[in-house]
């Protein structure tokens, strides 16, 4: 068990720091580790203050999962309203859409894959064939008397490349469809601050004496004009 | 009766808190408009130039959102002093978003100045005295 201050506060920090990959941990880690160094060098703190300055490693490894710091409100208006409506539309086809990916994209790259390894285990019952006229295509023991085996040798690679393709166009369009939907779900989460009855009670008394106090200008206007002729 | 003064100034510190930590945001991205920074650098800067009185700790998880809403990019550099430095960069997003962010900001103060211009007198007194 070490003694080092800076390395009990980077232990307590990374103990805190979770939902996020080892990668994005490390380069945070390794962040505030550079920061107590350069502090060290160019005011020559002791470790202590520094890290005294970070704050506890829990609230900063708070701060660093939380990640917004302050609620904005939209204030509410139609348009507003309108606009979460869109996004939520918007947020559920993403959300389709990625199911309809990862369940088809990485399920027909796994039928491949199978498909290449019942290959090698049952090669009989894994033959693809083709009719003469190129009207019927099918996999299996019983071909009809003009079929033919189609790609013999050529099958297995071929299954397992189209495997590999599946896997990463679908891992791809995942990568790109999941900030998107994190997005959108943020925006369509967001909150709509709606006026309260106070407010607009407020804003009718306010209405009201504005008018009142119009109306007694005029008539004091009116009233200075007559006695002047 | 000092549980009231205790109460208020615990309040005042909550509003003051929330109020600095709300335009941070945007102190960050203004002080990284003229040129790379690193994060002690950025601290320093707002220290110098703004009275925010920030703990050293708020600033890294800000850059880090910002990084993963795309406001700025991040690259470790070798340093003369024997340490990597992070250094962060606006993107053009972050340098639009920041702009926008110091247009609502002007338009926000002067609304807020004509508010307050009647308690202007006092205050100035209170921070005299």
């Amino acid at each position: 068990m070490t003694n080092d201050p800076l390395e009990l506060y980077i232990a307590r920090f990374q103990m805190s720091l979770t939902g996020m990959t080892l990668d994005i941990r490390q380069d945070i880690v390794d962040e505030i580790r550079a920061h107590v160094h350069e502090r060290m060098c160019v005011s020559g703190m002791p470790i202590p203050e520094i890290l005294e300055r970070l704050g506890p490693p829990e609230d900063l490894a708070r701060e660093y999962c939380t990640g917004s710091l302050v609620t904005w409100h939209d204030r509410f208006s139609p348009l507003v309203v309108l606009r979460r409506a869109g996004a939520w539309v918007v947020t559920t086809a993403h959300a389709g859409a990625i199911a309809i990916i990862a369940i088809y994209g990485y399920g027909i790259a796994l039928g491949f894959f199978v498909f290449a390894l019942l290959r090698s285990l049952v090669p009989e019952l894994t033959v693809v064939w083709v009719t003469a006229d190129f009207d019927n295509i099918g996999i299996g023991p019983n071909a009809p008397f003009d079929a033919r085996p189609l790609a013999e040798n050529w099958l297995q690679p071929m299954a397992v490349g189209l495997g590999i393709a599946f896997l990463m166009l679908a891992t791809m369009a995942l990568r790109r469809l999941v900030p998107s939907l994190k997005r959108w779900c943020r925006y369509a989460m967001k909150p709509i601050e709606f006026p309260s009855l106070d407010g607009a009670g407020r804003k009718a008394a306010n209405l009201s004496h504005d008018f009142f106090q119009a109306q007694a200008r005029m008539a004091q206007r009116v009233r200075t004009r007559w006695q002047n002729g | 009766m000092p549980g009231e003064v205790k109460q208020r100034g615990e309040d005042d510190e909550k509003w003051e808190a929330q109020l600095r930590k709300g335009c941070l945001e945007m102190a960050v991205l203004a002080a990284l408009a003229p040129a790379r920074s690193y994060g002690l650098e950025i601290i320093r800067t707002l220290e110098k130039h703004s009275n925010l009185d920030l703990s050293e700790g708020t600033v890294y998880p800000i850059l880090n959102r910002l990084r993963s809403d795309g406001l700025v990019t991040s690259s470790w550099v070798e340093s003369e002093s024997g340490h990597p430095r992070k250094y962060y960069s606006l993107t053009s997003k972050g340098y639009d978003r920041a702009t926008r962010m110091a247009e609502v900001w002007l338009q926000f103060t002067a609304g807020v100045n004509a508010l307050i211009e009647p308690l202007l007198p006092a205050a100035q007194e209170r921070a005299r005295g």
